[in-house]
């Protein structure tokens, strides 16, 4: 159906198709154990020609001796050489295996499917069924199998399989329900796409790796539950794995090395199935998600390789002394693909006590860091290489975790994004915000959760009482907000940040949450309020910094800097909000997208989306400076609106 | 289902519609997201529709694509009705309706290459040859501005910007004649979405689109939108052109909706700041459940009426107004 012009552009390329095959090589434990089963599997499939012995020619003789030149490992009760048995043993105990998984799979992953996508009956009977046959005594079923088909292992193994069969189709069907309500599935079947495609192509590639795990898990139980019919003497009278098993058992006391080879085999065999399927999984998971970063073990090579690339030296300011928080050349790296990168550069500001400052700027321009930096909350490998943080006579990039701590909620509030999820679902509202005061000034169980009480008066919720006794998952946006900033208020901090507050709110909501923050700054708490929106910048903030790909680009007095933007991102940002849009007229947009940290331009940031661009924004690094007729500062070249006024050359 | 349309028909039509979600677990406890709607869309209309969470804004939109079960009224589409059609039928639809959702990054599979994306309906819904799909996919990334090499890398490749485009041209290879935006700039910063704002106005221009443009961002539905419906607790409270319902609200939550958002302009925004406390009553009265206006709990305008009688949505001059206070709120206003 496609065609090889077609294959080049609209398939997937040719080495993304090899690659899986690749990242599975890398991954040592997996790429042995998938070595170690294909020989299993390759010397089972020959025995009848590689193995030294026919598995039932008996030299009473040599019976139950060691391993010797002439039989390597050694011989069974009849003289028969073990391994030649183990070879051809292989083949049924391997076929039992293969009866079972192919019922198990062939039953249980297209019913759990089908029972996770379409729901309804067929749902409630796949689940009805697994509840059934989970109050089954397997080995009575199979006893009874065993009675109608004598000795026929066969049959045994495909009723194992059908028993295990409504287990499986339980798990994929969970797994089915997450997978279905992914916004892609919803975007197939807006476009016509029959469930049987959507099922082929988008759900059954993402719950493979539930299925492959549960088949190895099921196989290694089929392994041992061929064994435990040979012991019993119920399985087959040939040569398998589970026969040996069993005459190894009848045979310990006179000689206990029976039992090694095919222990051993069985072992080895499930051991090398788990590790498999585990790196399968993982493989299979890569495609859905990049792997994690890396782990903080890596922190020490990270700062190491880090000391060793060439940076410029910037020569730091001295802090404001006046300042409640003066941040000068605040420099941070964090991991990327194992990779010290410098995320934020140079940020320096100054905040005044009972001051709002403004954040401002597009995702992936380092407002978070450089917020979660001034707390000592950088993620996980991550590093301020360089600058300084004054608050209240301390330096908080060389504090100590525990004095940073001590800072933390205490002197310096944390109002998060996302009010629901930030708030324990386990406990009350009231209860986190007692705990939370507790925590800040030691007070007694009773009087913190009194000093609660008056915490959500000021935040102006409605019924404090109420609202204390409920849990998080009760409340409205807007009031989970409210109880957030009520504990960032508990420990009586001189300074809050808050990092996108009312982004997920609505706007009537927002407006409520705003008239909040205001009124905490009237009462002298210093406030340092991140935001992407012009508008939300504009209502409560005294000063912004406008921050882009890492840098502070423009710091000014907010009335001044949205009537007169100087730097050129700041103009392009604030023409392209749809407040000035006028309908008809295409928008003033910013061509491009914020480059990530690894693409950092030489020079100035903004060089390739900039509409003033020279050569010389392209030459060397752009430092910020003071552009005092304008009273502001910007890291431009060319600034916009520049009157008579001389940047730094 | 004609070939050659005329301009200003009806496209989208749906009558009284309601949409009920059951509540899992619990039988009998529903959810009512979408109550009684009248809305449509006419041929090269662009329909704002803008509400805040839980308005039923998006569950419309989803009805109109049959991604939810409509528990009332009608769906129409170019004069059929759709409103139980069949996985056949949708099969058809599916070539003349189409969606881009609000996030860019769960709307693709990130197992599959843009290409294998975009191709997708076009082999398992049109069953088009290899060479036409070829065609089509390269076409639709030119549309929206990604080059042609764009279809054999995958999503993680793409910003945030970039999939919005991607997701854009899934829905244009399909060459529909409508298509739901549900909230599809919202996720967008600024600059990015002034670009994609611009790509959709382009778009309706050269193509003789018809959008349903579901926002909570009154500013982004004034610009790209001809008519502007505005839900509140899943019933529409006022419907009409743009420029008049975000420039005048006449209905008193479309106002406080205006008064709420903030401009980027700190000297007109300490004046609204103290509009936008007018706009809304500053607590809601606790307790009371409306039995009339779904608003009246929140409304400073309300009275015994709003709390009793559900008011009918009424014309005034092209705009219509569910609001029992109507007259008095304008002539205050005047």
């Amino acid at each position: 159906m496609t065609s090889a012009a077609v294959k080049n552009t609209v398939r997937r390329p040719a080495s993304q198709r090899h690659g899986f095959a690749a990242r599975l090589a890398r991954k040592p434990a997996a790429a042995v154990s998938a070595g170690y089963l294909l020989l299993v599997l390759l010397v089972t499939l020959l025995a009848d020609w590689i193995a030294p012995y026919d598995p039932d020619a008996q030299d009473l003789t040599a019976a139950l001796s060691g391993p010797s030149g002439h039989h390597w490992l050694g011989t069974g009760e009849l003289g028969r050489d073990v391994l030649s048995r183990l070879m051809h043993g292989g083949q049924v105990t391997l076929l039992g295996v293969a009866i079972t998984l192919a019922v198990y799979l062939t039953l249980g992953v297209p019913a759990g499917m089908v029972a996770g996508y379409r729901g309804g009956w067929f749902d409630r009977l796949v689940l009805k069924s697994a509840d059934l046959i989970s109050a089954v005594p397997v080995i009575i079923v199979l006893l009874v199998v065993l009675s109608v088909f004598t000795s026929n292992e066969s049959a045994a193994m495909a009723a194992n399989g059908l028993l295990g069969a409504p287990l499986l189709a339980r798990v994929v069907r969970s797994a089915t329900l997450g997978v279905k309500e992914e916004l892609y599935v919803r975007a197939a079947v807006a476009n016509g796409i029959s469930d049987r495609v959507i099922i082929r192509r988008h759900v059954l590639p993402r719950v493979s790796g539930v299925i492959l795990v549960q088949a190895s898990v099921y196989g290694a139980y089929a392994v041992l539950l061929e064994t435990g019919l040979g012991f019993l003497g119920l399985g087959t009278t040939q040569a398998s794995w589970g026969s040996m098993i069993a005459e190894a058992s009848k045979n310990v006391g006179t000689d206990p090395w029976l039992l090694v080879p095919s222990g051993f085999m069985i072992i080895s065999f499930i051991l090398a199935l788990g590790l498999l399927s585990d790196g399968l999984r993982d493989t299979l998971a890569e495609r859905y998600a990049p792997p994690a970063d890396k782990p903080p073990s890596r922190r020490r090579a990270a700062r190491e390789a880090l000391a060793k690339a060439p940076k410029a030296v910037i020569p730091l300011a001295e802090p404001d002394k006046d300042a409640l928080l003066s941040v000068r050349g605040l420099t941070v790296a964090l991991p990327i693909d194992g990779t010290p990168t410098e995320v934020i550069r140079d940020v320096s500001f100054d905040l005044r006590a009972g001051e709002v400052l403004g954040i401002v700027g597009e995702t992936g321009c380092g407002k978070t860091v450089t917020a979660t930096s001034l707390l000592g909350m950088l993620p996980a490998g991550g590093e301020i290489t360089a600058g300084t943080i004054h608050f209240e006579g301390s330096d908080l990039a060389k504090a100590e975790s525990d004095a940073l701590r001590r800072v933390r909620g205490r002197r310096i509030g944390w109002i998060s994004q996302d009010p629901i999820s930030s708030l324990d679902p386990s406990f009350t509202a009231g209860a986190q915000v007692a705990e939370a005061v507790r925590v800040h000034t030691g007070c007694t169980r009773k009087a913190a959760r009194q000093r609660a009480l008056e915490l959500f008066e000021l935040v102006r919720l409605p019924d404090p009482a109420r609202v204390a006794a409920s849990y998080p998952h009760q409340l409205s946006g807007g009031m989970a907000q409210r109880v957030g900033i009520a504990a960032a208020l508990s420990g009586n901090p001189a300074l809050v940040i808050a990092d996108e507050p009312t982004t997920a709110l609505d706007v009537t909501v927002q407006a409520e949450i705003l008239d909040l923050l205001r009124d905490l700054q009237k009462t002298g708490t210093a406030v340092i309020l991140i935001t992407h929106d012009w508008g939300v910048l504009a209502d409560l903030c005294d000063r912004a910094v406008v921050m882009y790909a890492g840098e502070v680009v423009e710091e000014a007095e907010v009335t001044a800097l949205v009537t007169a933007p100087a730097h050129p991102y700041t103009a392009g940002l604030l023409s392209s909000d749809p407040h000035h849009a006028v309908p008809g007229e295409p928008l003033p947009a910013v061509e491009g997208a914020v480059p990530p940290p690894t693409q950092w331009p030489v020079g100035c940031h903004f060089q390739n989306r900039c509409p003033r661009v020279t050569d010389a924004c392209r030459e060397k690094p752009v430092v910020i400076s003071q552009l005092t007729a304008l009273e502001r500062s910007a890291r431009c070249i060319r600034p916009v609106e520049l009157i008579g006024e001389t940047a730094h050359d | 289902m004609t070939d050659q349309p005329a301009a200003g028909t009806a496209l989208l039509n749906l009558r009284d519609l309601d949409v009920t979600y059951r509540r899992a677990g619990r039988r009998g406890a529903a959810v009512h997201a979408v109550r009684g709607v009248d809305l449509t869309v006419h041929r090269g209309e662009t329909v704002g529709l803008v509400g805040e969470s839980g308005s039923g804004k998006s569950s419309i939109g989803s009805a109109a694509l049959g991604l939810v079960t409509v528990t009332g009224g009608r769906v129409e589409f170019d004069g059929a009705d759709i409103t139980r059609s069949s996985r056949a039928d949708r099969r058809l639809l599916a070539r003349r309706m189409q969606v881009v959702f609000q996030d860019p990054y769960g709307s693709m599979n990130p197992a599959h290459t843009v290409g294998d994306t975009l191709a997708e309906a076009l082999r398992h819904n049109l069953g088009l040859p290899a060479d036409q799909i070829q065609e089509r996919v390269l076409r639709a990334l030119d549309d929206v501005g990604l080059p042609p090499g764009a279809a054999r890398r995958y999503p993680a490749a793409f910003s945030g910007g970039q999939r919005q485009r991607i997701a854009i041209a899934r829905a244009l290879v399909m060459e529909p004649d409508f298509i739901v935006c549900d909230e599809a700039v919202s996720a967008l910063d600024l600059s990015v979405q002034a670009q994609v704002l611009n790509l959709l106005a382009q778009l309706k221009r050269t193509r003789g689109l018809s959008y349903l443009f579901i926002s909570h961002d009154l500013s982004v539905v004034r610009y790209l939108s001809d008519t502007i419906v505005v839900l509140y607790a899943g019933r529409v409270v006022e419907r009409g052109p743009a420029a008049q319902v975000a420039d005048h609200p006449a209905h008193p939550y479309t106002r406080a909706l205006l008064a709420a958002a903030p401009v980027p302009d700190p000297v007109a925004q300490r004046q609204r700041q103290t509009e936008r406390r007018h706009a809304l009553a500053a607590v809601p009265a606790a307790g009371r459940v409306s039995q009339g206006c779904a608003f009246a709990p929140r409304c400073p305008f309300a009275q015994e009426t709003c709390w009793t009688t559900r008011p009918e949505p009424t014309d005034h001059d092209g705009v219509t107004v569910a609001c029992h206070r109507y007259d008095q709120i304008t002539a205050e206003a005047a």
